[in-house]
């Protein structure tokens, strides 16, 4: 199929560019810091229950400032480029491009989750233990999705608003708490939770913690609902592309008013 | 030409005051049009209320009240490392305009105005650091005092304008690798965030890392902070607090030195401009 | 379903009022255009006459206010996956290209975007690479290359899907002579494949030498259409008759004839050009000149470098 073959040319044209410009890939420099941080905390603290609670967040701390980061870039870029009318005026749809370049860099971004390994293992000493490696492995894939996806979702809104730096940077933090990357979400007032529940780190969050920990009950279907968010996400910025699309074509620029 | 090279060599060293009360003025003006109070509010400060909150909420994971205030305090008070650190991303604009390439031909020399540039991240770290700290200690149910909050804001002030200098040495790092400076940005300011007794006390690292984090900006402040927010020793706070603005120093002639050496070696290679 | 390869109807096109830009601007209003297959239009203006909007409408990138436009009998609007699939687009710029990666890797995303299967893909980047001439440099980021190559690697990006029609704008804009001169002899080659081609230019030599058809277009109206060689007479300009002479006399003799308007030295010394009031009273002329023993005379229609600025002026020649 076509759209396969456009998804996988914008990855490989994402992986070349990234390749010339590594600073790009931000997050494999800060996430072994993040790493330091938390790990740091709970190990001067020696809460073993907690322990495990601290050892991937930095990875989905990263995911998710890569998401905002690829969001707000992406179709700019193309802009800056001025390459956006050519693929306007492709055969292609311009929302493969975006989701295949996305994939290139979350696929790298999935590295931090090694280097959040080797900041427990090796440099704190900790035993970090995978107890369903099944369950860790799928949850990695299904979120490495919805990433994608949401990244997809926040390239298609993005263009559509001005300051986009300001947005970017109001949805770090605020988001990592709304993710339970550290803290569960359960530990949240409890009006804040159905918010966070429509949010798919907060769920991979806990998948990720179920994973090593005994006792895993109802992961099936957790999986499931991080995948649907994910899926969600796609569609969602899909269509948003395709509107960002019709509305350079009606008003001959891709300047938002 | 070597009489003609002495002059902005000399200057170099020296701030031209006029030039400098310009070009804070200029970054005022240039801050005004990015900033609107309402965008800050909606923005930033709901992005750092969020970031101290997560990390105190750590404490809250590890059911210690004094943890969630050891982190609240640290964390707080970072944030004025973070702004201020922000003009690493004023010179590489700097660059990225062109206009560094008048800056250094001009007769003051460059380090008069980007000394001023970028100084008002510092205020607005003060800003963001002190309110944070206020309001969340009252969200967390914690202890606070006016005074020992109004003790604080001088040592904010010092630990701002070092990481001010901490930020333009850095920045003259990105002037020769372009499109390296949000990489720089982050990593320079999580570097204190990690080592210098924001989460943990700098001793629990191992001593080379210790010994480092005395050089980096907020140890000392932050250690002179968490006196006075204890209600400890009045001239023991004093004492800690002395030794933040001889690391703003020392960061300052590192900047300019390394500044200078970018500069020169730029207009070798003819990359001052455009990359 | 008409034979042309672009057949334009009362063609509008407004921009809306927005920030930067406070007042709607007609960019095109009403426009008619033929273009026959397998060959070179040119499409002739001074900045700002609505070249580019109408290039932008004709590769489906915007849409037109007013009217219709079809591309190898498809409509731009309705059927605007049917004309992308055919058509390719050669921006004068040096944006529009991944700057930072290499022509290869460029030239094998669009193919891609074309909808060419891998094999096909890398068949094609490797015959266009070729083609232009860049064999030596494919492996080279496009940030590396000088404008000339740039503009080659934007006409092989062009040519990558194949297409029979192919709009050039501005190509040569900004490139030294000797670039020019060669990019216009690939497209020369390029037509002798039975594409056709709309090319957009500032320069009336290159429309002159290339184009077999010139479009004239102004403040978003048609001046006129035209085929190079009749362009002179489109003119409502008498005929010209250009003639040596060695004395005055000749001259003073012309002007006093009423046949001519007037007459004025040329570039070289003791070549004059007289211009006739009238077809007929040319002929009256060229005998009133043999007459004087003056064999080295030659007739001319205007150039279109001539009609060009009696249609627009000189705005726009300067660039």
């Amino acid at each position: 199929m076509n759209i396969l073959r456009v998804i996988a040319a914008s990855c490989r044209m994402q992986v070349a560019e990234t390749r010339r410009v590594p600073a790009q890939m931000l997050i494999l420099a800060t996430s072994p810091l993040f790493a330091a941080m938390f790990l740091s905390v709970m190990k001067r603290n020696g809460d073993p229950t907690v322990l495990t609670n601290a050892v991937f967040a930095p990875a989905l701390i990263s995911l998710w400032f890569m998401s905002l980061d690829l969001g707000g870039g992406m179709i700019s870029n193309e802009r800056w480029q001025a390459t956006l009318e050519g693929l306007i005026g492709s055969p292609s749809r311009l929302g493969a491009v975006v989701f295949g370049r996305i994939i290139a860099v979350v696929g790298l971004a999935a590295l931090t989750f090694v280097e959040s390994y080797v900041m427990a293992r090796l440099v704190f000493r900790m035993d970090v233990r995978i107890v369903h490696p099944l369950v860790f492995v799928l949850t990695l894939v299904v979120t490495l999705f919805a990433m994608a996806g949401t990244a997809t979702a926040l390239a298609g809104l993005f263009v559509l608003s001005r300051n986009v730096l300001l947005f970017q940077n109001s949805m770090t933090y605020p988001f990592y708490i709304l993710g339970g990357v550290l803290v569960p979400v359960s530990l949240l007032p409890f009006w804040a939770q159905p918010v966070t529940r429509v949010f798919f780190l907060s769920w991979s969050s806990d998948l990720v913690r179920a994973s090593m920990r005994t006792d895993a009950p109802g992961w099936a279907w957790q999986l499931a609902v991080v995948a649907v968010l994910g899926a969600a996400g796609l569609v969602g910025g899909l269509v948003l592309i395709e509107r960002v699309v019709r509305r350079v074509t009606a008003t001959g620029s891709a300047a938002m008013a | 030409m070597s009489g003609m090279n002495q002059a902005p060599t000399h200057r170099f060293w020296l701030p031209n005051r006029g030039v400098l009360v310009q070009s804070i003025a200029l970054g005022i003006a240039e801050f005004r049009t990015f900033y609107t109070l309402r965008a800050w509010l909606a923005g930033w400060f709901v992005r750092v209320l969020a970031q101290v909150a997560f990390f105190a909420s750590i404490g809250l994971l590890l059911h210690s009240k004094d943890q969630v205030r050891y982190l609240l305090v640290g964390n707080a008070v970072a944030l004025v490392c973070l702004e201020a650190t922000v003009v690493v991303l004023t010179m590489a604009a700097e660059r990225f305009q062109g206009t560094l390439e008048l800056l250094a031909t001009s007769p003051v020399g460059p380090v008069t105005v980007l000394l001023g540039r970028g100084l008002n991240w510092v205020l607005t770290g003060v800003v963001s650091s002190a309110l944070t700290l206020t309001l969340l200690l009252l969200v967390f149910g914690q202890t606070l005092s006016v005074p020992g909050l109004l003790g604080c804001l001088p040592v904010l002030l010092l630990i701002g304008l070092t990481s001010h200098f901490y930020g333009s040495a850095l920045g003259a790092i990105t002037l020769r690798f372009p499109r390296v400076e949000w990489m720089v940005l982050n990593v320079g300011f999580m570097m204190p965030m990690t080592l210098s007794g924001v989460n943990v006390p700098v001793s629990f690292w191992p001593t080379p890392l210790a010994a480092l984090a005395q050089v980096f900006p907020v140890t000392h402040g932050l250690a002179a902070i968490r006196t006075i927010l204890s209600g400890g020793s009045m001239s023991h706070a004093l004492g800690q607090a002395a030794l933040e603005p001889m690391v703003g120093m020392g960061w300052l002639v590192i900047g300019a030195l390394l500044y200078r050496r970018m500069v020169e070696s730029s207009r070798r290679r003819g990359s001052l401009g455009l990359f | 379903m008409t034979d042309l390869a672009v057949e334009v109807r009362g063609l509008r096109r407004v921009y809306q009022a927005r920030r930067g830009a406070p007042e709607a601007r007609t960019a095109l209003d009403g426009i008619d255009l033929d273009v026959v297959p397998g060959q070179i239009h040119g499409l002739l203006g001074p900045n700002g006459a609505g070249k580019t909007t109408l290039v932008k409408i004709l590769s489906t990138v915007l849409l037109p206010t007013e009217g219709t436009a079809r591309v190898l009998g498809y409509d731009v609007v309705e059927h605007r996956q049917d004309v992308r699939t055919r058509i390719g687009t050669v921006f004068g710029s040096e944006r529009g290209l991944y700057a930072r990666v290499s022509v290869r890797r460029n030239l094998l995303f669009w193919a891609s975007l074309y909808g060419l299967s891998g094999r096909v893909g890398r068949h094609r980047t490797e015959q266009l690479i070729e083609r232009v001439g860049l064999a030596e440099r494919a492996d080279d980021r496009v940030e590396e290359l000088s404008k000339g190559m740039v503009q080659r690697v934007h006409l092989a990006r062009g040519l990558i899907g194949d297409p029979r029609m192919v709009f050039l704008d501005e190509p040569t804009t900004g490139l030294d002579p000797v670039a020019a001169l060669d990019f216009r002899a690939l497209l020369g080659e390029l037509l002798a494949e039975g594409r056709t081609f709309l090319l957009t230019t500032h320069d009336l030599d290159e429309a002159a030498a290339l184009c077999a058809e010139v479009t004239v277009i102004d403040r978003g109206t048609l001046l006129m259409t035209s085929n190079v060689r009749d362009v002179g007479r489109r003119l409502a300009a008498p005929d010209r008759v250009d003639f040596d002479a060695e004395d005055n006399m000749v001259l003073e003799k012309l002007r006093g004839s009423g046949l001519v308007n007037g007459v004025s030295e040329l570039d070289k010394p003791g070549r004059y050009r007289a211009e006739a009031t009238s077809k007929e009273s040319l002929t009256s002329v060229i005998r009133l000149l043999a007459d004087e023993g003056i064999t080295s005379l030659s007739t001319s229609p205007p150039t279109l470098e001539e009609v060009y600025l009696q249609l627009v002026g000189d705005r726009g020649m300067a660039v």
